[in-house]
């Protein structure tokens, strides 16, 4: 059975590609399981999802923050968990790390270059299980206009009753997409996770 | 005392008095962002902060010495010796290149720093870079501006001292010629 949903983030603190990972991520670690098929949806609970990256620089502090709005479609195979297909759109614009001025500036050419490039996007091209509660979600990510692989490690819990909870990780370089800006004092990698809730239904 | 005693003109008092105290609000913020323990996003506003005011005490400075050009400095005290007269020339003279050197130092390290962030008056503006990148530059020009800013902080304090031991011990009335709205007391 496939089931395609589109899931559009609502206006604030709206994380699809949470949604999306927590969905694709249940998908495949109920796969297995007879009544998996019937587990189709899944609701991410938004007071229990963030979507964050950290960046190290020398001499500053670590710096933290978060994407904001995101768009994204997915659609799952239950039956066959390597079949379900994720895709989801970032803004680069709705980064927030606490200040304006930092914000702008991340939004500015020298690092997101959001005017130019208002959309990252990610689309999923291997979804595979690794063991009883992670994934591995493979994709192209493409980001200042440049697309390259990137696999999401996804965690699994179950918190009881029919509630899930997710974290995903990834590492990005920043260098592979061309943003040298400020390289090596700005480390190259980029750190993301995904931390989410979802409910069944 | 019948004259009226020589005293600054009001507008050079004025960018004095703006000028100290931008000084003292950009030298607390430079060493807020370089030695306070903060997060990532308050550290940046700091240092963006720090950035603006230096690069306006530049312009102040550049104001003051405009109207030190064409206004005549009030004559030094009587009681003045030689030696007072020639410290408080070295003194001064050094004050005001440290005044240009220091923000200037800044500016330098900003526009030849690795990490491309530039200085902005508050959004308004954007101030341009006047040097190309280089690593190793940027980083003797910060250990410059640090230096440098600690030797203007010392002669601050070396100024302030003299000025209350000319007002307090000595009692020439030294503070009267940079003192605001004195003007009342002549009259």
């Amino acid at each position: 059975m496939t089931a395609t949903l589109t899931l559009t983030a609502p206006p604030r603190r709206a994380n699809a590609v949470a949604w999306l990972v927590a969905v694709v991520a249940g998908a495949a670690a109920f796969a297995d399981r007879g009544a998996g098929a019937e587990r189709d949806a899944w609701r991410i609970d938004p007071t229990h999802t963030h979507i964050g990256f950290v960046v190290d620089a020398v001499g500053f502090p670590r710096t933290q923050g978060e994407f904001r709005v995101f768009d994204g479609r997915l659609s799952i195979d239950f039956d066959r968990p390597a079949a379900s297909r994720v895709a989801f759109t970032v803004r680069a614009d709705s980064i927030e790390v606490g200040s304006s001025s930092f914000d702008d500036t991340l939004r500015g050419s020298n690092f997101l270059d959001a005017q130019r490039f208002p959309d990252i996007h990610f689309e999923s091209t291997r979804v595979e299980k690794r063991d009883g509660s992670t994934i591995d979600l493979t994709g192209d990510l493409t980001l200042l206009g440049v697309t390259r692989p990137l696999t999401v490690e996804v965690e699994v819990k179950r918190l009881g009753g029919a509630r899930l909870g997710f974290v995903a990780h990834a590492r990005i370089d920043r260098l592979a997409y061309g943003m040298n800006s400020g390289f090596p004092i700005i480390s190259r990698d980029v750190d993301l996770t995904v931390s989410s809730e979802a409910l069944a239904g | 005392m019948t004259a009226p005693r020589a005293r600054w003109n009001e507008g050079v008092i004025a960018l004095h008095w703006l000028s100290a105290a931008g000084l003292a609000l950009v030298f607390t913020l430079g060493l807020a962002a370089t030695a306070g323990n903060f997060d990532a996003a308050r550290k940046f506003d700091l240092y963006q902060t720090h950035k603006a005011l230096g690069w306006l005490t530049l312009a102040l400075l550049a104001a003051r010495l405009a109207a030190r050009a064409v206004r005549v400095a009030p004559p030094p005290a009587p009681s003045w010796s030689r030696a007072t007269r020639a410290a408080s020339r070295l003194v001064h003279a050094a004050l005001y290149a440290l005044l240009a050197a220091v923000p200037l130092i800044g500016w330098l390290r900003v526009s030849s720093a690795i990490v491309p962030i530039p200085v902005s008056l508050f959004g308004l503006a954007t101030i341009p870079d006047i040097a190309p990148v280089d690593a190793d530059f940027s980083e003797r020009m910060a250990l410059a501006h640090k230096l440098s800013a600690w030797a203007l902080a010392a002669l601050v304090a070396l100024h302030v001292a003299a000025a209350l031991k000319h007002q307090f011990v000595d009692r020439d009335a030294i503070l009267y010629r940079m003192w605001p709205r004195a003007g009342d007391r002549t009259s």
